[in-house]
């Protein structure tokens, strides 16, 4: 009965459904595709002990013994059929919201002949319509105590004991849930010869009335239980209409009236569904899926009886591998930024290592030599190339100058400008030459000092310096060492910027 | 007593809430995180940021290396027309050697005031010479070429009463290294060499 690929199942959970003749079991794990029955089983006792064919049934699924330590017993979740459990809603009002379970039921019950002491009663508080309402569930404790202990013995834990209406419920929910914005609905079971309806706020079983079905009259008896529910319903103070009715089970079975006419008549949609059947195995499927070991507050007959959960069997181990994958996958994305950057540090170790002379020297050092060296190369460039020719310049002044023309004087000025102190006056820079040509005999002025001057200004290591070459100061007088009267006037060179007027002659 | 009570009660209330499989969902991903942030992100984030910053720093530091080798290349020529122990003094005594084994009769030589130039000292002197058209071009020649860096700021000259000879005027600058000239950075005013051939 175990399938064989187990190995791909995760956390088991067996649903049993006990009733006097029939046992049923449904296993659901989790698997690759989610979470499905893995195996269903259906027993009759036949004269046999409830326990012994539960025993058999359970058998394959039991751990096997171990040599050491204790063996985990495995959890178990049963469901009594509806006919052994007492169920009511109650409206909660201000008499009574502050009662124990054993009132609620007692005013379930209107009877004084029995004795809440002897049953165990769970209560569920729930709000439909704004209407809070109090959900009874009472067993026999003998019954539910004898379970558990029977349980025990075979190497079980019970999770949780709840009426098999309540697997039912969470099995038709799987295939059909209830549509979004539904407040009361009506769930049908159907089954061979019996059916049961349900009276339903959201996922919370309200009232149930189990009912014959007779064949060719199954409509008839369908819409009688609606109309019992629906009074149970009002008398419980549930001021919602029913919105939908589902009929689970019997796909064969044609019903009388259509969708159209059963909305015309009962206002609430028709949802037809082929599952689950009113059966054992159904109400077992749907038993194993309630998950009480993390859910606690769903309604659970056994809570009392219950034994503590340890954390390690709830514990999300699926939720660690997924969360510790994705950290591990972003640590390697990280290692690699990591090795990328100490790989780049490494490079850069070995950039500098090729200067032998770098040592240890931080960064202001660097700097610090840097603007020296930056520094001493502007002085010595400006000092280098800001210096006049003056050899040149003095022997292109005398191969130009006419034979008859006498240098009397020569100025030149070249500065040194500092390079980088701009607040410093202009440095001084120009040539003056102060010439003298003899006069003509008509006392005119010789035509060489125009040649003279043209070649002058022709010549480009002259030009280099001085780009400006302006003639002042002619005047006409008598040379020191000459009888003749002669034209004196002054060549006066400047650079680009200056205006001849700057200058004076000497 | 008492305490060891309140422990277990502690410690069954967090057991009680760890039942809630939202909690211990949200307490396992809180855990998980907290410890992979503090144990894993933390230390190699701050590793990360610690490496490349050094990276950095060592790039930086090969720059600028890279950098000052590049301004080595370029000062090493000029940096061999700077003796290394130059000074007032000895720009007097090299101009005056030359001067001697040259036909200009020098008049008069006066150091100049020495200008900050930061690395350097800007030396000088003006000097007064006598010397024929020849004599001088050789002079400027020299002082245009000599292997130590030199250079003429003010040239005058005049002829002298008796022909062919002229009177020179000149400003003649060096650069001097700072340190090295420490000893000798502000010459007496008055100071005053004179030499005749």
């Amino acid at each position: 009965m175990r399938p064989s690929w187990k190995w791909l199942r995760y956390r088991p959970a067996i649903g049993l459904v006990i009733d006097q003749q029939q046992l049923a079991m449904s296993v659901v794990a989790t698997t690759p595709l989610g979470r499905r029955e893995i195996a269903r089983d259906l027993q009759e006792c036949d004269g046999e002990s409830v326990e012994a064919t539960l025993k058999r049934m359970l058998q394959p699924w039991l751990p096997p013994p171990r040599a050491k330590g204790r063996v985990r017993q495995p959890w178990v979740r049963i469901g009594l059929p509806e006919s052994r459990i007492f169920q009511a809603t109650v409206p909660i009002t201000h008499a009574n919201r502050n009662s124990p379970p054993q009132n609620f039921f007692l005013e379930a019950v209107q009877s004084t002949n029995l004795r809440a002491e002897d049953r165990i009663i769970d209560l569920l508080k729930i709000e439909s319509n704004k209407q809070p309402l109090a959900c009874l569930s009472a067993c026999s404790r003998a019954v539910i105590v004898d379970l558990a202990e029977m349980l025990g013995r075979l190497g079980m834990r019970v999770a949780v004991i709840e009426p098999a209406t309540m697997g039912l419920l969470r099995a038709a929910a799987l295939g059909s849930p209830p549509p979004r914005g539904s407040k009361l609905s009506l769930r049908f079971f159907l089954g061979p010869r019996q059916a049961i309806g349900m009276e339903v706020a959201g996922l919370q079983p309200l009232f149930w009335h189990a009912f014959d079905l007779s064949q060719g009259e199954e409509t008839a008896s369908i819409l009688a239980a609606y109309s019992t529910l629906w009074m149970l319903g009002r008398h419980s103070r549930l001021s919602a209409p029913i919105d939908t009715v589902f009929i689970h089970g019997r796909p064969e079975l044609k019903l009388a009236i259509d969708q159209e006419a059963f909305q015309k008549r009962t206002g609430a949609r028709l949802v037809r569904s082929s599952s689950p059947d009113f059966d054992l195995p159904s109400a077992a499927l749907g038993v194993a899926l309630n998950n009480p070991l993390a859910e606690a507050d769903g309604s659970n007959l056994a809570r009392e009886l219950r034994p503590e959960v340890p954390i390690r069997e709830i514990f999300p181990w699926a939720d660690l591998v997924f969360q510790g994958a994705l950290a591990g996958g972003v640590s390697l994305l990280l290692c690699g930024v990591a090795a990328d950057v100490d790989t780049r540090f490494k490079s850069a170790r070995a950039e500098t290592a090729a200067f032998s002379w770098l040592k240890d020297q931080d960064q202001g050092k660097l700097d610090a030599e840097k603007r020296s060296l930056e520094e001493r190369i502007r002085v010595l460039e400006a000092f280098q190339q800001t210096r006049m020719g003056w050899s040149t310049q003095l022997r292109t002044i005398a191969a130009d100058t006419p034979e008859i023309t006498i240098i009397t004087s020569l100025t030149g000025d070249g500065e040194f400008e500092v390079p980088g102190k701009g607040s410093q006056a202009k440095p001084k820079t120009q040539l003056i030459v102060n010439f003298a040509t003899p006069l003509t005999e008509d006392d005119a002025m010789p035509g060489e000092i125009d040649a003279f001057i043209s070649a002058l200004r022709a010549e480009a290591s002259i030009l280099r310096y001085f780009p400006n070459i302006e003639v002042s100061g002619l005047r006409t007088g008598s040379a020191a060492n000459s009888t003749g009267k002669v034209a004196q006037y002054s060549v006066v060179c400047l650079p680009k910027t200056e205006a001849v007027k700057g200058a004076k002659p000497r | 007593m008492s305490e060891k009570t309140s422990g277990f009660t502690l410690q069954r209330l967090i057991l009680n809430q760890l039942h809630n499989p939202t909690r211990l969902r949200f307490l396992l991903c809180a855990v998980l995180l907290a410890s992979w942030y503090f144990g894993f992100y933390g230390p190699t984030s701050d590793q990360m940021t610690l490496t490349s910053a050094r990276a950095d720093s060592e790039l930086k530091r090969a720059a600028s290396a890279r950098q000052i080798e590049e301004l080595r290349e370029v000062l090493a020529p000029f940096q061999a027309r700077i003796p290394a122990h130059s000074g007032q003094n000895e720009l007097n005594q090299y101009v005056m050697a030359h001067i001697r084994q040259s036909p200009v009769k020098l008049v008069d030589l006066r150091p100049a005031k020495i200008k900050d130039l930061g690395s350097f000292d800007n030396i000088g002197m003006r000097l007064q010479l006598e010397a024929s058209y020849e004599d001088l071009d050789e002079f400027l020649v020299w002082v245009e070429n000599d292997r130590q860096l030199l250079r003429i700021d003010s040239l005058k000259v005049d002829p002298l009463k008796d022909g062919g000879r002229l009177n020179v005027q000149l400003d003649l600058l060096s650069l001097a290294e700072k340190e090295k000239n420490a000893s000798t950075k502000t010459p007496s005013k008055d100071g005053k060499t004179e030499a005749k051939r």
